[in-house]
């Protein structure tokens, strides 16, 4: 589980291999930016306060989720209609 | 906002606002971007500093001053506490205030200071080097050149990655931290003694929670955790429980999160045409994690040499590398003392830390010399020893 794919990997395969996806709770975020520090294909951004995430970047490292003071990160499995189209 | 800069600082914290002043004092041009609505909100920190470490850059104010510092005391688990006075003279302030009142020293000094105005890109010239920023402001997208471009842009600091700086701190060496404002605490902490509560196991995992007033009634109450061993600690549930035993029913004012780097600071502080300054080059206090002084510090050194190598018409990363050099030079030592005692502290159990510092606390430490005090506590301690080595170097390092 541990082999996903790679910032900068062709999209197309690396989506086949994606099983989880960053998830921003934004009424929980302080845009304090704590996890943007750690994050390092730098898929995380504060554009101005509000916290964005590239997904296509994400490797899904988990860093982001267990820096974040506020519990506003997680990974989460697509639903099963996405893993099986 | 004018199309080029001498210097463009992004981010107006401490270190940020510093840097302006000293740059816009050496007569340079000048611009200082603060992305948030408000400089100095929302407060991202313990808010205790040594005011005499800020004295050169921003001399003492009641305007900004809460309380007054007579010593640290560490409580272990069971209620024993150690006292420490502070190094220096140590206040308590209103970062609010005590941020913008920087900004203004930076505005005063001829500096340009606009908040709400976000780096969102950099400018390269020809040759790959930094050239400027891309700026977000108000509504409007401006490019705005300048000779040399300092990131003061926070732990998260973007204009560093950008510039090609590596910033990722191991997860070991990160600490994630919430702070409550808390009101109705009268009676319930000393006001003129800042609290720290450490308990690995029970209290916060890998960091320690604070307890520092703010005046009478008000107290800056925060926990800082470590997520270095693969777990996911939750800052916010440990703090709440704290406050529910230590406080209950005290009102929460504010509530803030944030994140600290407490590693030694970057291996690369500079880039052509980029230095990177305060909490987003790492120079925050690696073991208690207070950033204020030093990134002031850090940022007055960034400038010193960046006037040297605008005059000289050269910033390139090698023209800049003085200020790494200075950097290693007054505070590497001291950097490295203090992240290897944080080292030892999270090796050891919260069993462990309860009995040293029970036995720390009954010893008259205020009469006792380091190395007696060591020897006692290596004696009552044996387990220590296998630490006694970098506890000792440390502690030459850091008389």
């Amino acid at each position: 589980m541990f082999r996903r794919f790679r910032p900068g990997a062709d999209r197309p395969a690396a989506a086949a291999l994606a099983t989880v996806l960053l998830d921003i709770d934004h009424s929980l975020c302080h845009s304090c930016g704590a996890c943007v520090a750690v994050c390092p294909p730098v898929c995380l951004h504060l554009i101005g306060l509000t916290l964005t995430v590239n997904q296509d970047a994400c490797t899904a490292c988990n860093r982001c989720v267990l820096v974040c003071p506020v519990q506003a990160l997680a990974l989460i499995a697509p639903d099963s209609v996405q893993m099986t189209s | 906002m004018k199309p080029q800069y001498d210097v463009v600082v992004v981010g107006a914290g401490p270190a940020g606002s510093v840097a302006a002043m000293r740059a816009a004092q050496a007569g340079l041009t000048t611009l200082l971007l603060e992305k948030r609505q408000e400089i100095g909100a929302p407060v991202r920190c313990g808010e205790a500093i040594s005011y005499v470490s800020a004295e050169p850059f921003i001399p003492l104010d009641d305007r900004w001053v809460n309380a007054y510092i007579d010593y640290f005391a560490i409580y272990n688990t069971r209620g024993a506490r150690v006292k420490v006075p502070p190094t220096e003279p140590t206040a308590v302030v209103d970062r609010k205030v005590f941020d913008l009142a920087l900004a203004r020293r930076a505005a005063e000094a001829g500096a340009e200071v606009r908040a709400s105005s976000a780096a969102t890109g950099l400018l390269r010239d020809a040759a790959g080097a930094v050239a400027g920023v891309v700026v977000r402001s108000l509504g409007r997208t401006y490019e705005v050149r300048a000779r040399l471009v300092i990131a003061a842009d926070g732990v998260e600091s973007q204009v560093a990655r950008w510039a090609g700086l590596k910033t990722n701190p191991p997860l070991g060496d990160y600490y994630a931290g919430v702070q409550f404002l808390l009101s109705g605490m009268r009676g319930r902490m000393e006001p003129n003694v800042c609290e720290y509560h450490v308990g690995p196991e029970t209290l916060a995992p890998g960091g320690y929670i604070w307890v520092f007033p703010k005046g009478e009634d008000i107290a800056n109450v925060g926990i800082v955790v470590c997520a270095g061993s693969g777990q996911r600690p939750n800052p916010q549930a440990l703090l709440e429980r704290f406050v529910e035993r230590r406080c209950p029913g005290a009102g929460v004012l504010a509530v803030v999160a944030g994140g600290i780097p407490i590693t030694g600071v970057l291996k690369r502080m500079v880039a052509d045409g980029v230095m990177v300054v305060g909490d987003a080059a790492h120079q925050a206090d690696p073991l208690t994690a207070g950033g204020i002084n030093l990134g002031m510090i850090g940022a007055d050194m960034a400038v010193r040499v960046a006037v040297e190598a605008l005059r000289a018409g050269d910033v390139s990363a090698r023209a800049l590398r003085p200020y790494e050099q200075a950097w290693q030079r007054q505070y590497g030592r001291m950097h490295g003392a203090l992240y290897a005692i944080r080292k030892v502290l999270t090796r050891m159990k919260e069993a462990q830390l309860d009995a040293l510092i029970s036995t720390a606390a009954s010893l008259p430490l205020e009469r006792m010399s380091h190395a007696q005090a060591l020897s006692t506590l290596l004696w009552n301690h044996p387990a220590l020893l296998a630490e006694a080595r970098t506890l000792v170097t440390t502690g030459l390092l850091l008389k």
